[in-house]
């Protein structure tokens, strides 16, 4: 009796193509203490991709060893302000080993009175 | 002499460029059995890894991320004196020895203990005479008055024939201890050799009299064992403050010692406890 089966080898393949983010982290990035990627080398990855427009803020943390903040962001609130209330939320989902991205929009209003 | 870094340092290490991963080093710090990177980028040192950092650091991350900056630079020429006193106030891990801008050895703490172990001197516990050069050295320098006190017990080699030499050791040790519990704080104490200590103080003549009193009062009322009476005789030197621009400190300091030692023997002579060597011109001695 013939045991033999015919056997096929196929490959399915799924393609998902969606626009390179520039830079690929947005805001901010939140560095573990023991994640892969230390911050120096997230700021020099973006120092490649987008030149002079990160900056490393090293902290004081269980957790977190330092943020990669977008300058930018610092024109507009002061960094202890800004970097205060990211380790606050950020620390709350963060472990050592992890990375997180952030992204955050701020609003500034602004409402003036002048004398006619 | 005093012994300077460049004697002690390691100088076949091994740099890691800032790029580098953790991983390799890691790999070269087993196979080659090193502890210490200093990490480089663009010909400049920019930190230092060392196993505690290799051990911390996740593998996939480069050097610029796993570095402390726990280091200082250092010339060639330091003592190493004056680099043990760097690692106990910045409390650093590693001293990168620098000539001509470039660092051509490390200076580990381990390293540097080796080498001071050698200074220690194994009875008493207390430094040896180059403590007292480099100290003597260092205030010259710095404009300090100085006076050495050249301390010496009385009759020792008798206490030594009569009680024997383990009790004569034992006596020796307690001496020691008391010497170092009485000294003023900010005087530096060595164990000369045999039964005699120095006593490197950085005041004038009559505080440092005063200081040896003291050190001597302590021994002769300090109940010994075996109800053995000890006494010491002191020879004191100093009385001027030297020019800190003397260029051969070693001889300077040598010379003071001579004439407090001399100092010392006088007093054992006459009986008078102390004697007291002014110096008159420093020219004279150096």
């Amino acid at each position: 009796m013939d045991t033999y089966k015919e056997s096929i080898k196929k490959a399915d393949i799924t393609m998902r193509l969606s626009e390179f983010e520039m830079p690929p982290m947005q805001d901010v990035l939140i560095v573990g203490k023991r994640a892969p990627i230390g911050p120096e080398a997230a700021r020099r990855m973006v120092d490649v991709l987008s030149p002079e427009q990160y900056e490393i803020i090293k902290v004081e943390h269980l957790v977190i060893e330092a943020v990669v903040i977008r300058k930018a962001l610092l024109n507009i609130l002061p960094q202890q302000k800004l970097v205060e209330l990211i380790i606050e939320e950020g620390g709350k989902v963060a472990n050592e080993s992890m990375i997180i991205k952030a992204q955050l929009n701020i609003t500034l209003e602004v409402s003036k009175s002048i004398e006619l | 002499m005093i012994r300077k870094v460049s004697n002690i340092m390691v100088k076949d290490f091994i740099t890691v460029n800032s790029l580098d991963g953790v991983k390799t080093i890691k790999d070269i710090a087993l196979e080659k059995g090193i502890s210490y990177f200093p990490v480089m980028e663009n010909d400049r040192v920019i930190g230092v890894i060392t196993n505690k950092e290799l051990i911390k650091a996740h593998p996939n991350r480069i050097a610029a991320d796993a570095m402390t900056d726990s280091y200082v630079n250092i010339n060639i020429n330091t003592s190493i004196w004056e680099a043990k006193e760097l690692f106990e106030k910045k409390n650093v891990d590693i001293l990168l020895v620098e000539q001509n801008n470039e660092v051509v050895g490390l200076i580990t703490e381990s390293v540097l203990d080796i080498e001071l172990g050698k200074h220690i001197d194994l009875l008493t516990g207390l430094y040896k005479s180059d403590y007292i050069f480099y100290n003597a050295a260092k205030l010259i320098k710095n404009g300090n008055e100085i006076s050495i006190i050249f301390i010496d017990v009385d009759n020792f080699s008798c206490i030594d024939k009569e009680y024997g030499h383990i009790c004569g050791d034992k006596i020796l040790k307690q001496v020691a201890v008391l010497l170092d519990r009485h000294k003023p704080k900010d005087t530096y104490l060595c164990r000369f050799g045999g039964d005699e200590f120095i006593v490197l103080t950085p005041y004038y003549m009559e505080q440092a009299k005063d200081a040896a009193k003291r050190l001597l009062d302590a021994v002769s009322e300090y109940p010994f064992l075996n109800e053995i009476k000890v006494t010491m005789s002191a020879g004191i030197v100093g009385g001027r403050r030297y020019n800190r621009r003397i260029t051969e400190v070693y001889k300077t300091v040598s010379n003071l010692i001579n004439i407090a030692s001399l100092a010392s023997a006088k007093a054992k002579k006459t009986r008078s406890e102390l004697s007291i060597v002014y110096e008159a011109d420093v020219n004279e001695i150096a």
